[in-house]
């Protein structure tokens, strides 16, 4: 250190080696690897997240979009020299049949128009007046000028054969269908052939009319099985005479010998001058609509010895004529074509002031699309609510009656229509021009029945009394039209999200405020992981518990449990006054564990008085049965209005206490010592208690004389898979979630803000709800918002314990049926690409965009809490 | 130290601004009396046999070099130390001869009794006026005029009136740190209590925001009995009229401020304020 040896210091590159300071080669490529796997890496989540969206988009579009329209091939007819009382096409458009009023009827190859032979009806030279059918044109009716009808079949017979059963010597018509002159016979995959042709049987006629009158207007049912068959039909004569006719066979089971009785009814006359232009009745023969001008003539035969005319609807306007009128399948919609080009469907519906006398009423629930000419055919699909509709002017559009949307408009100019018959698997048109040339066009509809008015509106579905949002995706019968509307799964899932957090949300918010701000960091360390575990619950177990041991449970008690919500917050609250009189150095001296022992204790204590006592309970407040007071079967509104209003109560009475005698309590606390004033406090707390009872019971009373009643809103009937189990059976799920990350929330707000709050006086309680709780809000409500987003993705609990049912309502103690629950219900049995496996999809996508708005708004506010804890 | 006279200059806002000078003329009596205190932390002793009297209406400081427990020994007198794990405590500590570790001492009202600053300032994330008004609050006090009135005693004692007067409503962190750290004197003054505690209240301001809470302090002194840790040697002769100085975990030295900086008893005691170590 002395200065004679103070040198200047050696540095090292003076030494010799210099130290090589750039980065190596090695490190570099490292730097580089890591770079491009990293950007790949994310680059592939966002492409795998934004695959995901695509796939689920381009499953569920095909919903929305309409039909495809594929060949079309136009074809002059032979032999035909008058109108068809009937045409039709088989199921696999390959063979296609006009019946002529004579008797006649010619079959062609439906693609090409090459003639076939066919049998023939007889009618010994008379011209049929009039035509019936059922609405598969299966079973066919005439009616003759002589006033006598003649049944028969018209049967479109298609079977599969093995190629090697294909007789030789076909002639070709196209690369897959060849004939015999009878019969078309198309290739199918697998060496078979299927063999289409048209056979025919014809029964002698019978006699109707007693005038021989002749008749104008027919219409033809079948029902019953083999051993007991059901014709009905109604005859309209020239004389304006309506006539109801059953003709039921029985056989005999011992003989095997068949009896037919034949009934007929004469049903009321019509107006005078009335003219029926066409009549329809329903299977069961219980309705009978007759068309006369722009009105609907309904007859109810339920009686069918006694018909009655129910209802006269004018259902278009004056001077405007039923051109087209017809069932569609269900024989729940008739759809009324006009003269003005309208096309509208009605319902036959039951309402309060029904037009008819019967109570029900013919109601327009659709009212579709006009077309520019009168509408002269209608033709209905054998397989949903879809209708083809032809007008004057050629053009024929594609329906559907439910959604109410044109699937295909085949416009044709200056074209003389005749007829038109829709496949019966509504893939297919054959438009006829007066029984000249016919087109048949084919075309593809998958979806007719979703648009985004059906799937997230009301729409009006037969036998519902107004449109309705309603998902129903399956029944037994063929009639049936599935029900697609996301909104009650939308509603589904709403509610149990709502129910769950309101349980699990305040149990999670103190449990996370009592272990951040009270509890030990030795005990924390604790109880933290514990609660983290349990969100490690699988939620299929937690379903399965719900379920299985939890809702029955729940049930049985369902009084001791409501009891027990409102005892045990109110003997906690209690105790902490009655803790309050212990003197100061008892109290120190028990705060720790003895403390959360007796707490612990309480609540057994409360939970087994609530056990004990809900008999009597329920005696007092429900009438003697919590299930049968639901219902609304026993008892009065007036108890559970008690119930509900004590919170109420309680607060009003408090504050009212608080207001105007708040400061005198505070200066006469201050006057006494510690257990003079936790004596005095106890003294308020009881009054409040006292107070807020009596007015509950009087306000309860109050609404309760105004007819005021909480059942049917939110409590109603009682299932025993119910939102209340879901509730709990969610918030278990939910709670350590919310709980773990409001405790990370409130845990990170600085020790200098808690420091500060205690050392101005305040206690835990008060630091944490005055200064740590607002200061970590928006963590908290992240928290909150994640919770809620695995609520509304929950799916096995929702599925095992919610009961599946898809309703509208708030009732807590009704099922529900969720979005995620849905799919995992349905998705087993739909058919890929099929309407309902398509929806199915878009309830995936619809709660891929819940869950995806909520996490969104999470992680914004936890951005932005982020940001302003920085500045702390 | 020049800064005697500035603290005799009259201050201009006509409140009676006693001097430090004045008020160890003045003193009476004990206010804190602190009799073979120990500290443990887990197993470490923090604090050994500490035995001072800290004196009614004057301001007091804490000296020593990081970690000779100066702060803890604070930090008991509120017993916001209680909320750390594994501390373990023994003799006695009283206030006005009330014994503030026992089972009979309500920990709440203890604090209300003694205002606390710390060394970083901090502000509750609310407004200015909800910050001062914060200790009546948890008091339960609602009435708007008696509210007004203690915020603006607590702002214009804490001279911060004339800077928050027109903001009282904006967000507190909005205001700089030496103003920040007067709110949070204005904060511990509001509910008036007898003894303001101040954990090295200027370690984070510069110089011409330590210069105003200094003078602050000078104010306050008198009104409340101010103990006060710092750092600052220079402070210390500055501001108190007595002076502690510890030196791990003992209480090396303790007496009149002046006589402590110019005339030490002990060696300790000359080499830290000196400058020879700390």
């Amino acid at each position: 250190m002395s200065t004679k040896t103070a040198a200047p210091p050696v540095l090292p590159a003076a030494m010799g080696k210099r130290r090589d300071r750039t980065t190596r080669k090695s490190v570099v490529v490292k730097d580089k690897i890591a770079d491009w796997t990293i950007t790949i890496g994310g680059m592939a989540v966002i492409l795998a997240v934004a695959g995901i969206m695509v796939f689920l988009l381009q499953v569920v579009v095909p919903l929305f979009t309409g039909g495809t329209v594929g060949a079309r091939s136009s074809y002059a007819l032979p032999h035909t020299s008058q109108r068809a009382v009937a045409t039709l096409v088989d199921e696999y458009k390959a063979i296609a049949t006009m019946v002529m009023a004579d008797g006649k009827i010619v079959t062609f190859h439906a693609p090409t128009g090459k003639g076939l032979q066919a049998p023939a009806f007889d009618f010994g030279g008379e011209s049929a007046t009039a035509f019936g059918s059922t609405l598969d044109h299966a079973d066919v009716a005439f009616g003759f000028a002589d006033g006598s009808v003649r049944f028969g079949e018209l049967k479109m017979v298609a079977r599969v054969i093995p190629e090697v059963d294909i007789p030789s010597g076909l002639t070709r018509i196209d690369d897959r269908d060849s004939t015999d002159g009878r019969s078309i016979y198309r290739r199918l995959p697998g060496n078979q052939a299927r063999v289409s042709s048209v056979e025919v049987t014809l029964e002698d006629p019978q006699n109707i009319s007693d005038q021989g009158s002749a008749i104008v207007a027919l219409d033809y049912r079948v029902s019953g099985g083999a051993n007991a068959g059901v014709k009905s039909f109604v005859t309209v004569d020239a004389g304006g005479v309506v006539r109801l006719t059953r003709a039921e066979s029985k056989r005999n089971m011992l003989t095997g010998k068949s009896r037919t009785v034949i009934e007929t009814s004469l049903l009321p006359s019509l107006p005078q001058g009335t003219q029926v232009e066409r009549v329809i009745l329903t299977e069961r023969a219980d309705q009978v609509f007759a068309v006369s001008g722009n009105t609907i003539f309904r007859y109810d035969t339920r009686n069918f010895e006694t018909p009655v005319l129910a209802e006269t609807a004018r259902v278009l306007p004056e001077g405007v004529k039923v051109t087209a009128f017809g069932f569609l399948i269900g024989e729940q919609s008739i759809v009324v074509g006009g003269s003005n080009g309208a096309v509208d469907v009605y319902f036959r519906l039951p309402r309060p002031n029904a037009l008819g006398s019967d109570g029900y009423e013919l109601v327009a629930a659709h009212r579709l699309e006009p077309q520019s000419g009168a509408v002269v055919g209608v033709s209905a699909s054998l397989r949903g609510k879809t209708f083809a509709t032809l007008d004057d002017r050629g053009n024929v559009w594609l329906r559907h009656s439910t959604s109410e949307q044109t699937l295909i408009r085949f416009d044709r100019k200056n074209e003389q229509p005749d007829t038109v018959a829709l496949a019966p698997r509504a893939n297919g048109i054959l438009a006829l021009e007066q029984g000249r040339a016919a087109t048949l066009l084919d075309f593809d509809v998958p979806h007719p029945e979703t648009t985004l008015a059906t799937v997230f509106g009301k729409a009006w579905y037969e036998g519902y009394d107004g449109p309705t949002y309603t998902w129903q995706s399956s029944s037994g019968t063929d009639s049936f039209e599935p029900k697609f509307s996301l909104i009650p799964l939308i509603f589904g899932t709403i509610k149990a999200t709502f129910y769950s957090l309101l349980f699990a949300v305040p149990i999670a918010l103190l449990g996370a405020i009592y272990t951040s701000e009270f509890l030990d960091g030795r005990v924390r360390a604790v109880v933290k992981p514990a609660m983290e575990m349990m969100a490690s619950l699988p939620s299929v177990v937690l379903g399965f518990i719900a379920a299985l041991i939890l809702a029955p449970i729940v049930e049985t008690w369902i009084g001791a449990l409501i009891l027990a919500f409102v005892l045990i917050p109110l003997a906690l609250v209690a105790g902490a006054y009655l803790w309050q009189l212990l003197p100061l150095d008892q109290a120190n001296r028990l705060a720790g564990v003895p403390k959360l022992g007796f707490q612990f204790a309480q609540v057994a204590v409360t939970m087994f008085l609530s056990y004990s006592i809900a008999p009597q309970f329920e005696t007092v407040f429900f009438g003697g049965d919590f299930k049968n007071w639901i219902n609304g079967q026993s008892g009065n509104s007036a108890p559970f209005l008690f119930l509900a209003l004590l919170p109420v109560s309680f607060g009003a009475v408090a504050w009212i206490i608080s207001r105007f005698y708040g400061e005198r309590i505070e200066a006469l606390m201050l006057s006494r010592d510690k257990t003079g004033a936790a004596m005095l406090d106890l003294g308020r707390w009881g009054v409040i208690l006292v107070g807020s009872l009596v007015l509950a019971f009087a306000l309860a009373q109050g609404l309760a004389a105004l007819g005021i009643d909480a059942r049917g809103g939110v409590i109603d009937t009682y299932v025993q898979r119910n939102t209340l189990v879901v509730g709990f059976a969610m918030g278990f799920a939910v709670i350590p979630l919310i709980y773990t990350l409001a405790d990370d929330a409130l845990t990170a707000v600085p020790e200098h803000l808690r420091a500060a709050s205690l050392a101005c006086g305040a206690t835990p309680w008060q630091t944490s709800i005055r200064i740590i709780l607002p200061t970590a809000i928006s963590g908290v409500f992240a928290a909150i918002m994640i919770g809620m987003g695995r609520a509304v993705g929950e799916t096995m609990i929702v599925v095992m314990a919610a009961g599946n049912t898809a309703l509208i309502d708030w009732n807590l103690f009704n099922g529900l049926r969720a979005l995620s629950a849905n799919i995992a219900v349905e998705l087993p049995e739909a058919v890929k690409d099929d309407t309902l496996y398509r929806v199915l999809f878009l309830a995936a996508l619809t709660l891929f965009a819940m869950t995806f708005v909520i996490n969104t708004v999470a992680e914004v506010i936890r951005q932005r809490f982020r940001k302003r804890s920085v500045q702390l | 130290m020049s800064a005697i006279p500035a603290q005799l200059a009259p201050l201009d806002d006509g409140i009676r601004q006693p001097t430090a000078y004045h008020v160890r003329k003045g003193a009476a009596g004990t206010a804190i009396q602190i009799r073979d205190f120990k500290l443990w932390y887990g197993h470490s002793q923090a604090l050994f046999n500490i035995n001072m009297d800290i004196e009614r209406g004057i301001v007091t400081a804490l000296i020593g070099p990081s970690g000779c427990g100066k702060s803890t020994l604070l930090r008991c007198f509120n017993r916001i130390n209680d909320v750390i794990d594994g501390l373990r405590i023994e003799g006695s500590i009283t206030l006005d001869g009330e014994e503030l570790f026992g089972s009979k001492v309500d920990v709440i009202s203890l604090r209300k009794r003694m205002g606390m600053v710390f060394q970083k300032p901090n502000p509750f994330p609310m407004s200015i006026y909800e910050n001062v008004a914060y200790p009546l609050r948890i008091d339960g006090v609602r009435d708007r005029r008696i509210l007004d009135e203690a915020v603006e005693r607590a702002l214009r004692s804490a001279a911060l009136w004339d800077e928050a007067k027109d903001r009282l409503q904006d967000n507190a962190l909005a205001l700089s740190g030496g103003q920040q750290q007067r709110l949070c004197i204005a904060r511990a003054i509001a509910s008036e209590p007898e003894v303001l505690l101040m954990d090295e209240p200027c370690s984070a301001l510069d110089p011409i925001a330590t210069q105003k809470i200094e003078d602050l302090i000078n104010k306050l002194s008198g009104d409340y009995t101010i103990v006060m840790v710092t750092h600052s040697m220079q402070q210390a002769a500055r501001v108190s009229v007595n002076t502690a100085f510890m030196y791990l975990g003992h209480l090396v030295e303790y007496g009149d401020t002046e006589a402590v900086f110019t005339t030490p008893k002990n060696t300790q005691t000359m080499d830290y304020v000196t400058g020879r170590f700390g």
